[in-house]
């Protein structure tokens, strides 16, 4: 059995510079794996630990790809193996076009039973992929799970919406968005990070998954920072009594 | 007037789409599955529902996806609204993929011109705002609190469907209501917020009776409620969680990622309370001062 672990590759936002047009600037970013992909990371070795699956880890993306710091960085989080999809336009791909693509590439592994998300990419966070991949692939498809049980030919999941926890039954294969409190992510060890750099990682382009590439049906038109709203920022240090009742004074105004 | 299609997981929040679809200049009609008289409240609403029958057992909500997009795609795959909820978001993923219809979540501002759809949604953790535009129809999932509700005089009428929901291949076999508290901050006028700096369990308690003292309540950053559990979920403020837009926003060792600052950025004053000067809260704040939590709950203890 193999279970799948998908993630992206992206720019930190807290490295975004905002230029005087108020576009972001992210040439000076360092590159992350996506936060909430890192819960579906730890939930697919927990899982892989448990039945001795193997996991396999997956991504679509740009140059990115090759990055071999981040390489290690996910592959010191327990997946056995790295498969990349490599491709210019995926950096700035759609939810549509990433699922087509990552659902084309699971076509292309063996004995898939399980994909697993996480609950949104870190920067688009529009929490698609991992529902329309499993509508591509055909297989159930649930989100919003905090827990998960692999038992034979099914998992049997709790999901937690709003104020209520359903408890599922999944037959496999099956495609599941995990929620970001469902785990704490752990922290590689340096042994961990230095056996990954042994682990193989295997770069594939559209041909190889047999992927044929096609417009997209949502145009970007403009990607800014959002206006800040004019503030005093009076910045008051100390903590000696003129200070502090000056403090207090400024917050009883408001009240 | 073109007809908008909208679909929700309760009927209660069709209310906003139907104001929605009529401020874009559409005619509301609502797909729904469920028991009946859920219809006929839709109908309050000035929509007119396509119902579905009910939910059989076993099955769960977002099964009716699979009916939903025959309608749909009967309708000629026009312009359908939801709304930012999990189930809204997996029913539309589903319906995106079968009915090849793009889907743009957490929608803050639409506008319809012709065939063309416009929308703005947040990106990068709320560092930026993504404006979009998409040619013929498209799957618009509306951020709560986009459209404001209206009144509304007309009543709509149901028309039964072809369609009936079946159960999926995901068997529900439980379901238990969660013991922690939901509360929505969203009227809330004075929000005290704590991040990592507040230290403890107590001084979040601390917190808490200062802002009901107020007569406001208390929030948190993402990992005071995921991380520590200190405070219910339904207490984050930001890109995944509430949004508050108080008179007074007191923030105590709120550092001001931008993942968290999205979720009160239009509050009225903004106060930042943190032991160091350089922390971003400090550089969008009204007034901010350089101190501890200990001493920072003992001067606000005082208000």
């Amino acid at each position: 059995m193999n279970i799948v672990v998908c993630y992206k590759i992206v720019p930190d936002e807290q490295d975004a510079l905002v230029q005087p047009d108020r576009t972001l600037s992210f040439d000076r970013a360092a590159l992350k794996i996506g936060d909430y992909d890192l819960n579906a990371v730890e939930a697919g070795a927990v899982l892989a630990e448990q039945t001795g699956a193997t996991l396999t880890c997956l991504t679509a993306g740009g140059d990115a790809v090759e990055d071999s710091k981040i390489k290690k960085a996910i592959l010191a989080r327990g997946p056995q193996a790295n498969v990349a999809v490599k491709d210019a336009s995926l950096t700035e791909a759609g939810s549509t076009k990433t699922a087509q693509v990552l659902a084309a590439a699971v076509k292309t592994l063996d004995d898939v039973e399980l994909v697993l998300c996480g609950e949104g990419s870190a920067d688009r966070y529009s929490q698609q992929v991992g529902v329309q991949l499993g509508e591509l692939l055909q297989w159930p498809v649930i989100n919003a799970v905090t827990a998960i049980q692999l038992d034979g030919s099914q998992a049997r999941v709790e999901r937690t919406v709003d104020n209520v926890v359903e408890t599922l039954e999944v037959p496999l294969p099956a495609v599941i968005s995990v929620a970001a409190d469902m785990n704490v992510p752990r922290i590689p060890s340096m042994k961990d990070i230095l056996g990954a750099g042994k682990k193989p990682s295997n770069i594939v382009d559209f041909a190889a998954i047999g992927y044929t590439d096609a417009p997209e049906a949502v145009e970007v038109v403009s990607t800014l920072a959002p206006e800040q709203r004019e503030r005093a920022c009076t910045i008051l240090e100390g903590s000696d009594d003129e200070t502090v009742a000056k403090f207090v004074a400024m917050i009883r105004e408001q009240l | 007037m073109a007809d908008i299609l909208l679909f929700a997981d309760t009927p209660s929040a069709y209310e906003e789409l139907a104001c929605a679809a009529r401020a874009l200049g559409g005619n509301p009609v609502a797909l729904y599955a469920g028991p009946r008289s859920g219809a006929e409240q839709i109908t309050g609403y000035g929509a007119n529902v396509l119902y579905f029958g009910e939910i059989p057992a076993g099955a769960i909500p977002e099964d009716a996806a699979v009916a939903y997009a025959e309608a749909i795609k009967r309708a000629g795959a026009p312009l359908v609204l939801s709304r930012a909820s999990k189930r809204d978001a997996l029913m539309a993923g589903r319906i995106g993929i079968r009915c090849d219809m793009p889907v743009l979540n957490d929608v803050s501002a639409v506008s319809v011109d012709g065939d063309t759809v416009q929308v703005e949604h947040m990106v990068f953790g709320g560092a930026a705002k993504r404006t979009e535009l998409v040619g013929g129809g498209a799957i618009v999932i509306l951020a709560a609190g986009t459209f404001p509700p209206e009144e509304v005089t007309a009543v709509g009428d149901i028309t039964d469907q072809p369609e009936k929901v079946e159960a999926g291949p995901v068997k529900l076999v439980g379901t238990e209501e969660k013991q922690e508290e939901t509360v929505d901050l969203s009227s809330a006028q004075y929000v005290i917020c704590v991040g990592r700096g507040i230290g403890s369990a107590e001084n979040v308690e601390k917190a808490k009776q200062i802002a009901h003292k107020l007569g406001g309540e208390v929030a948190c950053t993402r990992p005071i409620a995921e991380g520590e559990g200190w405070l219910a979920r339904s207490r984050y403020l930001g890109v995944s969680g509430a949004t508050v837009k108080p008179q007074v926003y007191i923030g105590i060792g709120v550092s001001g990622q931008v993942q968290h600052t999205v979720g009160m950025d239009d509050s009225a004053f903004v106060v930042s309370i943190n032991k160091d000067k350089n922390a971003p809260l400090m550089k969008h704040c009204d007034v901010g001062i350089v101190m501890d939590a200990d001493t920072a709950l003992d001067v606000l203890g005082t208000l």
